[in-house]
């Protein structure tokens, strides 16, 4: 009522106050409610990106869960179909040399199943070693990939050669049992899917930053079907990379060259502190 | 019941609200918002019941100004985070404050104190856009409306707002002209406590879910 009033009236100062305040309120009430829905839109987006994250989270460590379980049962089925059956040969021997009293069968028998436990000490070895390589305890990554390359070469399917160009200075023994587990898991992916003749990594460093790179020239994985594997339910191996990677807070690339020819993967790495420097 | 009446006596639904919610548990801002809103009520109880003349009113007044800014800014510069926009209010304010004495000394006091209100107002309204544009950059999890300062600067807003023009625009008019168009700030002061009253109970929701107040807002976003 009281504008109403005052638009009645001529009085030219009566008009500017009623359209000022009016004019200040509605911009007033305008910002308020700009602020108000940006606010709105912004925490929304926040949440689905956390809820993306939280999803992509639990994946990984399903991944991680699945991949544990499937090494046990491989170990589990090694032990029971390996060395099992092996064990209980060396005891019938061992059983037969109590009943039979004659000297050379005796003989016989004691190096039968001195043979089959010979045996069964390098199949237990050889489970020890694949999961933790004594060389990579030992010497290190670098010898520890020299050596499943040279393993890889040796079996005549595919020429493998590595290359660590500055790695003087051994990482930590985690960091270097993780990033062995993940050039395993490429390199059986490469192995087992790409069809190529070659498998070629190298290793530099930049600054603080560690990379790895591997080159091979069969069918290979981008970036785009990386993270779109990644998001799937299938590709448990690479989600197992991811996750592992995540522990290092590193970072992995799939591209392919510049020639498209050769698939190329890179991982990144920031290096640790010195442990020289941690001391101070 | 007249407009005049209600804008007098509304600043007890907040102060009342306050002392039953949030008296001893609230931020060190808020104490200064109560602090303010019993001071305004004292001085509108005053100069409405008064029997001196405008001129002691207007005396009252703009030392209110004074002091109404001082309370009001106090309360942006312990809600802001960011370390340049509360040095900004401490030199705008430092300079406002000189202004004002020099205004006080100087001048007869038989007017309203439009220039010095007006100026005010200004500056008040460039103090709640700095918090505005503070909380939008902020990352946080909670939503705006959920906290009680917020509710309090959209209170100052809205009544800075709407009575800008009427304290630019007073010095322009008769007597009687200015009486009628006075209802502009009895009503922006009638709403802005209203919000202060919804600040102070916003501020008790907050209180009795304190590890996280904004849950029950964020619930109803998605």
């Amino acid at each position: 009522m009281i504008f109403l009033q005052i638009l009645s009236e001529s009085n030219k100062v009566s008009t500017v106050l009623f359209f000022g305040t009016i004019g200040m309120l509605a911009l007033t009430i305008g910002l308020i409610v700009f602020i108000i829905f940006h606010q709105r839109k912004v925490i929304r987006y926040q949440m689905r990106l956390q809820r993306m994250e939280q999803d992509q989270q639990k994946m990984l460590l399903n991944a991680s869960i699945r991949m544990q379980e499937e090494e046990r049962q491989r170990i589990a089925a090694d032990l029971h179909d390996d060395a099992g059956p092996l064990l209980a040969t060396a005891r019938l021997y061992l059983n037969e040399n109590l009943v039979n009293l004659d000297k050379a069968s005796q003989l016989q028998s004691i190096y039968n199943a001195k043979q089959i436990i010979d045996d069964t000490i390098q199949l237990i070895r050889n489970i020890s070693h694949s999961l933790m390589p004594p060389t990579l305890k030992n010497f290190g990554l670098e010898s520890a990939v020299n050596d499943l390359f040279q393993k890889i070469s040796g079996s005549g399917s595919m020429n493998a050669s590595s290359r660590f160009h500055d790695y003087r200075e051994r990482l930590q023994p985690e960091t270097e049992l993780i990033i062995f587990r993940v050039i395993q898991e490429l390199v059986n992916n490469i192995l087992k899917h790409s069809n190529s003749s070659f498998i070629h990594l190298t290793q530099n460093t930049s600054g603080n930053k560690f990379f790895i790179r591997l080159h091979h020239d069969g069918r290979g994985l981008t970036q785009s079907d990386f993270e779109k594997l990644n998001k799937s339910n299938v590709g448990l191996g690479l989600k197992n990379i991811q996750s592992r990677l995540r522990v290092l807070h590193g970072k992995i690339f799939f591209e392919k060259d510049m020639s498209q020819t050769y698939y190329k993967v890179t991982i990144e790495l920031i290096k640790e502190e010195e442990p020289a420097s941690d001391k101070k | 019941m007249s407009v005049q009446l209600i804008s007098t006596y509304s600043p007890l639904l907040p102060l009342i609200l306050f002392l039953i919610f949030s008296l001893r548990k609230s931020r060190a801002e808020l104490k200064v918002i109560f602090l303010y809103i019993l001071l305004a009520f004292s001085i509108d109880l005053y100069t409405t019941n008064t029997n001196y003349g405008k001129n002691h009113i207007f005396a009252f007044l703009t030392a209110f100004t004074i002091l109404e800014y001082l309370m009001v800014s106090a309360f942006i510069w312990l809600s802001l985070s960011v370390r340049i926009l509360k040095n900004i209010i401490i030199f705008l304010s430092i300079g406002f404050v000189i202004y004002m004495i020099i205004y006080f000394i100087h001048n007869d006091k038989t007017t309203f104190d439009a220039i010095p209100s007006s100026v005010e107002d200004i500056l008040l309204m460039m103090y709640c856009i700095m918090y505005m544009f503070e909380q939008i950059a902020k990352p946080q999890i909670g939503f705006i409306y959920a906290t009680p300062n917020f509710w309090v600067v959209l209170a100052f807003f809205v009544y800075t707002s709407s009575t800008l023009f009427l304290f630019i625009t007073t010095s322009s008019f008769s007597e009687d002209e200015q009486d009628k168009y006075w209802v502009i700030n009895l009503i922006s002061n009638i709403v802005s406590n209203i919000l202060l009253s919804i600040a102070f109970i916003v501020n008790r929701k907050s209180q009795k879910n304190p590890d996280n107040p904004d849950d029950s807002y964020l619930n109803t976003v998605s």
